[in-house]
């Protein structure tokens, strides 16, 4: 009896922190979305301008054939390959969530099954607490309580998220 | 031009800071962490410093300190370029001397115009 409270409690330690795994995960996931379709965007616009230089050469025009708009073009081109280096960052914010995640499963695997007496609601709690100090951002923060609500994020999530990226603080 | 040496463990960030500050005319020296960084500041003088904070081995903020410790880079600017945004980890890269903290993802312009800000 005393054994099958035991793995019990042990099955219901991984069921919750599996589920809190699961939740970084989707929220790193999410976070990669937006920076990948821009970035892709951005490769699409300067492919674009690429091939039109090419037909214009092709044509013998050459860059005269941009008929003063030499200037604009490379103004946009400019501007496309600062979204690259934007939205490249993206890698760097994925490895750092998922490093969160390795060292949540980490954790769970070290955990010997004595240290993992009383669980439910307070276990829970104590699992979010991990959590959250895991998670360095406030906009991480803010996400992962808006997932833990309703499972998704919506718009309100998504300027969350946007928030902070980019900010500069002068002292 | 000025010398600046990008300090982060992400060899992709560090190649994006790069990129960036190269096209503007910077010449950029890389370190994958605090040590390494140190290492460098002490062989050669550079103009600014911009690094991440979590890394291995020395941290942002311990190497802010450190190179505050020092006299070739009592004045120079050095900056912090993470994720984190929390007004606690602000404050504690200001009390190690930092002259700004600026939140990943950059914008190559803002964090050019911020860069010829604090160098002048």
């Amino acid at each position: 009896m005393l054994q099958s409270a035991e793995e019990s409690t042990k099955a219901h330690e991984l069921e919750v922190s599996m589920e809190a795994a699961a939740v970084l995960l989707s929220l790193a996931m999410r976070d990669t979305e937006p920076p990948v379709a821009e970035l892709c965007e951005a490769l699409s616009r300067i492919g674009g301008q690429l091939a039109a230089w090419r037909t214009r050469a092709a044509a013998g025009q050459g860059p005269a054939g941009l008929n003063g708009h030499a200037d604009a073009v490379r103004a946009q081109l400019e501007s496309d390959v600062a979204v690259c280096i934007q939205s490249m960052q993206f890698h760097d914010r994925l490895i750092q969530q998922l490093s969160a995640v390795r060292g949540l499963l980490a954790s769970v695997i070290e955990r010997s099954p004595l240290d993992v007496t009383g669980f439910g609601a307070h276990r829970w709690e104590e699992m979010l607490r991990t959590l959250r100090e895991r998670l360095s951002e406030e906009s991480q923060q803010h996400l992962f309580n808006l997932l833990l609500r309703t499972g998704v994020v919506d718009e309100q999530g998504r300027q969350i998220q946007q928030a902070e990226g980019g900010s500069v603080e002068l002292f | 031009m000025p010398r600046i040496l990008a300090v982060d463990d992400s060899p992709s960030m560090r190649q994006m800071v790069s990129t960036t500050l190269t096209s503007a005319g910077y010449d950029v020296e890389q370190a994958a962490d605090g040590v390494e960084a140190l290492e460098l500041a002490g062989k050669q003088r550079f103009d600014l410093v911009i690094t991440d904070v979590n890394m291995p081995n020395m941290d942002g903020i311990t190497l802010v300190r450190e190179l505050r410790g020092k006299p070739d880079y009592k004045f120079v600017p050095l900056l912090i370029l993470t994720t984190e945004a929390t007004a606690e980890r602000k404050q504690q890269g200001k009390n190690a001397g930092a002259t700004g903290w600026l939140v990943k993802p950059f914008n190559p312009d803002r964090l050019l115009a911020t860069i010829a800000k604090v160098l002048v």
